[in-house]
């Protein structure tokens, strides 16, 4: 299991930033949702061992990270939301000195720090003060100072934070690039959803201070599929009370022939049928909602569409 | 025009045993930071000048000796003049310690206290280092200054003032090595531990200097003031005090003669110099004491 927690409690001056956090989540790619002020970087911190849980336990790559804070974070690599930089450093110079802080020899981390400021994609302004940089290069920077000794999981906190469209579309990229390769597997924390949906195979939604899903992207839809869109001939009031007499939640559509039923976790899909069947509506169309991981993921928040 | 960027893609590295001494990269980089500002270079430049006086002072000596025309009253003559090694030897390590600090507030000031501006605890300790590792790198970066322009310096003098006369005449200069040592040691540790104490209290580096100087002078000023007034106790607090209390214990440092004249004003020293020593390591026991203290509140683990 890639990460995983128990119950995992954090108080900043008696307000809980995590409260009873408990997921386990594995794949290559796995987004961190939710918006701001969730514990998505308090989570993370745990993770890294930069904070201590008040209560509960974090395992990272089979290591828990109270016993074994410096393995754990030999193995993992962390692309911070703020700044984290050294003024007066050039680029390359930041990134080959996280490698030298990972163990990397002098050589080898200047080798490997222009090998990854390649693939994120930063030019000859590598050589430049970081101080000068605008935040798409030092976002860049930032991911490859994370990468840059070869960690088995990479953290990126916000790495979409301020960028312009192109050079979110290429971060993006990057992740998916290192999600289908053979590179690090990624924990992503974002508010934005797109970013999740384009890049991950796997989420954790997350809410003041709460789990409200863990898992993968196609588990949450599925919960979704569960929603179906009718119409009958003539008015459907009759089998909207027939479908709620057996534990259905019938909402009414836009015209009086029109409905939007949520079936129960037990019942078959032919429910409706039998419905129909018994109070002599047919159906003259039926499907499952096309639900967008957006609408999945506002529904697990508890938020109004 | 936008270069282009072609890469090689993602390539694993190999997982060979990565122990390297982490507290060496860091003071490095640390050191590496500050030559890069011209104010550093021309603070140690003003050590240097320190060392060149001292270096002629010692090399006259040695000469005068060397070259003792033997009439009779020329060696205390040329004693009168030049004074003794252990003169030279104890004015540098008071002088240098002076410029050092100057150096010391320019240089490593921002060590902790820049560190702490920029938010960049988390890039150090998101990595596997430990807090240990952090202060002692920060503590070598900050040490290879006066070790630079002190310890190593008053070893070269003692090595000219040693090596420059026959065995039979510099007998009694051999045994100087390890008090110059112990002496420009505790000098040195006085210096970095303070000035880390300081910027880890800090945010600005350059604040933390100015603090540096003011917190020296505050010290020397109170050092001095107050055995005037009648309070023995007040010259321990003094660095300046403790260190030439120490300086001439541990030296055995004679009369002044007109060069120590010029460069020293022959001032009071404390009544022990074991309680002078203890003092200096204490003051920068305190710094150090700021630093881990620092370090123990931020960091995790």
């Amino acid at each position: 299991m890639l990460l995983e927690f128990r119950g995992v409690r954090k108080l900043f001056r008696g307000a809980p930033a995590l409260d009873g956090v408990t997921a386990a989540v594995d794949g290559r790619a796995i987004g961190l949702l939710g918006p701001n002020g969730a514990g998505k970087t308090t989570l993370m911190k745990i993770c890294l061992g930069l904070l201590a849980p008040d209560a509960g336990e974090a395992t990272v790559l089979g290591l828990d990270v109270r016993r074994e804070p410096t393995a754990v974070r030999a193995k993992l690599g962390y692309a911070a939301e703020g700044a984290g930089r050294l003024p007066g450093l050039s680029g390359l110079e930041s990134v080959a000195y996280a490698g030298e802080l990972c163990g990397l020899r002098r050589a080898h981390a200047l080798r490997r720090a222009h090998e990854i400021l390649d693939l994120v994609g930063l030019d000859e302004s590598r050589h430049r003060p970081v101080e000068t940089y605008s935040t798409g290069m030092h976002q860049r920077v930032k991911v490859a100072m994370a990468l840059v000794h070869d960690p088995a999981l990479v953290l990126l906190d916000e790495p979409t934070t301020g960028l312009d469209p192109e050079s979110r579309d290429e971060l993006l990229d990057l992740i998916v690039q290192l999600r289908k390769g053979a590179g690090p597997a990624v924990l992503l924390s974002t508010h934005l959803l797109h970013d999740v949906e384009r890049t991950c195979d796997a989420c954790i939604i997350m809410q003041a201070g709460r789990v409200l899903f863990s898992g993968p992207l196609d588990a949450l839809q599925v919960r979704r599929q569960r929603v179906f869109d009718l119409r009958t001939r003539g008015p459907a009031a009759a089998l909207g009370a027939w479908l709620t007499e057996r534990g259905c939640e019938v909402r009414p559509g836009r015209r009086d022939d029109e409905l939007a039923v949520t079936l129960p976790a037990d019942a078959p899909a032919d429910l409706v049928w039998a419905g129909a069947a018994a109070t002599g509506h047919p159906l003259w169309h039926l499907e499952p909602q096309d639900a967008t991981l957006e609408e999945a993921f506002l529904e697990a928040i508890g938020s109004p569409r | 025009m936008k270069d282009r960027i072609f890469a090689v893609g993602y390539r694993r590295l190999d997982d060979s045993p990565r122990h390297r001494f982490a507290p060496w990269p860091i003071a490095r980089t640390a050191l590496q930071l500050a030559w890069r500002r011209r104010a550093t270079k021309v603070a140690l430049l003003f050590c240097f000048g320190t060392l060149m006086v001292h270096g002629v002072w010692m090399i006259s000596q040695v000469l005068l000796r060397e070259f003792d025309p033997g009439v009779a009253g020329s060696t205390e003559m040329a004693q009168s003049t030049f004074g003794t090694a252990q003169e030279v030897l104890s004015s540098f390590v008071q002088a240098q310690f002076f410029s050092t600090a100057v150096a010391m507030a320019i240089i490593t000031a921002g060590f902790v206290a820049d560190d702490r501006h920029a938010g960049a605890f988390d890039l150090y300790f998101a990595r596997p280092l430990t807090k240990m590792d952090y202060a002692l790198g920060k503590c070598l970066g900050a040490g290879a200054v006066p070790a630079a322009t002190i310890v190593l310096p008053a070893m070269l003098l003692w090595f000219v003032a040693v090596g420059g006369i026959d065995a039979e005449r510099g007998q009694n200069l051999w045994r100087l090595g390890l008090p110059t040592l112990a002496t420009s040691l505790a000098a040195s540790t006085w210096l970095t531990g303070v000035v880390l104490g300081l910027s880890s209290l800090g945010e600005k580096s350059r604040t933390v200097g100015a603090t540096f100087i003011a917190v020296l002078f505050g010290l020397m000023a109170f050092g001095e003031a107050l055995p005037a007034a009648g309070h023995d106790w007040g010259g321990y607090l003094s660095p300046m005090r403790d260190l030439r209390t120490v300086a001439h214990g541990l030296l055995d440092v004679g009369s002044t003669s007109v060069s120590g004249a010029l460069l020293s004003r022959g001032e009071a020293l404390n009544e022990s110099g074991l309680a002078s020593f203890l003092a200096l390591t204490l003051q920068s026991a305190l710094g150090f004491g700021a630093l881990s203290w620092r370090l123990h509140r931020e960091v995790v683990g």
